[in-house]
């Protein structure tokens, strides 16, 4: 089994965080993500600091995988995750997707077979959510 | 004021892109599956969120009367064009009756959670919608209708504006499902205008 993230929205830990801030002040989402975009220590404070178990805030992004893997394998996440989307490209190779909250969530139920690719996949794109996952959350 | 903007993507060119680097070809409609869009939307009724939360298979993230205070209702609720005249000043004066009897609610003492009760659609709000490109062309088939409700309907040309914008060929085709079908599926509630609205949603975003 081989897993490579190919591309993904652009920050999302700060669409992430300024979701977070959309919930509880009266700014604009938009505004929100122009002033945190310039407070890159605050964004990883608000996201350090949600429950990773409510995280709804975590699903306005998207990654997306090509994977190496059985049709059994990929046909076991997809009934235990539906939240992951599948395509076949052919025999054995997989564009998969998905957003935050479903990486999370896999993670933390223990993951399976794609648990330690899926989780070092995302260390660069939200490092504050990696670190979390790796510390057990 | 209505304000609609893209704040994150991963359109479908982007995957493709990705995947021709690689040498792999995917069909636009898989694409289309696994491409994302979210939008940052203010100054929308609470009516119209209402609608826009029932597409399930979307992401939302709205600002809640529980922690942030509704203010100067008067001026920043949203008005249906259809209340003018008379009917206007009859608006008004309710809006301002609702702010005058929610600020005394609170001042004596009752949350924001339970002040909020008596808050009208009429409200003003903020919300992140997250969809992918797939779910985005139902929204689009669904709510750039004729039969769809104004402002629903407004907010979903603009979005469809911004998505042409950023990926013009993945889009080429969204519109209201007269536009995407070739034919109305209102049966006996179709406006009749599907020339009309083809012309428009051929052009919108483009020009």
């Amino acid at each position: 089994m081989k897993l490579e993230l190919i591309a993904h929205t652009e920050n999302p830990e700060l669409i992430a965080a300024s979701a977070i801030l959309t919930t509880c002040t009266g700014k604009t989402p938009a505004r929100l993500v122009e002033e945190l975009r310039r407070r890159p220590g605050k964004v990883e404070r608000l996201l350090a600091g949600i429950p990773l178990t409510h995280g709804s805030v975590l699903e306005h992004n998207r990654l997306v995988w090509l994977v190496e893997a059985d049709e059994s394998e990929i046909l076991h996440l997809i009934l235990k995750h539906r939240f992951f989307e599948a395509t076949q490209l052919r025999e054995g190779l997989w564009l998969l997707s998905a957003n935050l909250r479903t990486v999370v969530e896999f993670i933390l139920e223990g993951g399976g077979w794609l648990r330690g690719a899926l989780l070092e996949s995302i260390r660069g794109v939200a490092p504050t959510i990696w670190r979390r996952l790796r510390g057990g959350g | 004021m209505v304000e609609v903007k893209l704040i994150g993507y991963l359109a479908p060119r982007e995957i493709r892109a990705a995947l021709e680097s690689r040498g792999i070809h995917a069909p636009l409609e898989e694409l289309m599956k696994h491409a994302s869009f979210t939008f940052s939307i203010s100054g929308v009724s609470r009516a119209l969120t209402h609608q826009l939360v029932r597409h399930r298979m979307a992401s939302y993230t709205q600002q809640s009367q529980r922690y942030v205070k509704v203010e100067d209702l008067a001026e920043t609720a949203v008005k249906p064009k259809t209340v003018d005249g008379d009917a206007e000043s009859l608006f008004k004066g309710v809006m301002e009756h609702i702010q005058d009897a929610y600020g005394r609610l609170l001042s004596a003492g009752v949350p924001e959670e339970d002040a909020r009760f008596i808050l009208p659609n009429a409200a003003p709000t903020s919300i992140i919608v997250t969809m992918t490109a797939k779910h985005l062309l139902h929204f689009f088939g669904l709510r750039c209708c004729n039969r769809a409700q104004w402002e629903i309907r407004e907010l979903a040309d603009r979005m469809l504006k911004l998505v042409r914008s950023v990926d013009p060929e993945a889009f080429r085709k969204a519109g209201p499902n007269c536009y995407q079908l070739g034919y109305c599926p209102e049966g006996s509630f179709s406006c009749g205008r599907m020339e009309e609205m083809r012309e428009k949603y051929a052009r919108l975003g483009y020009e």
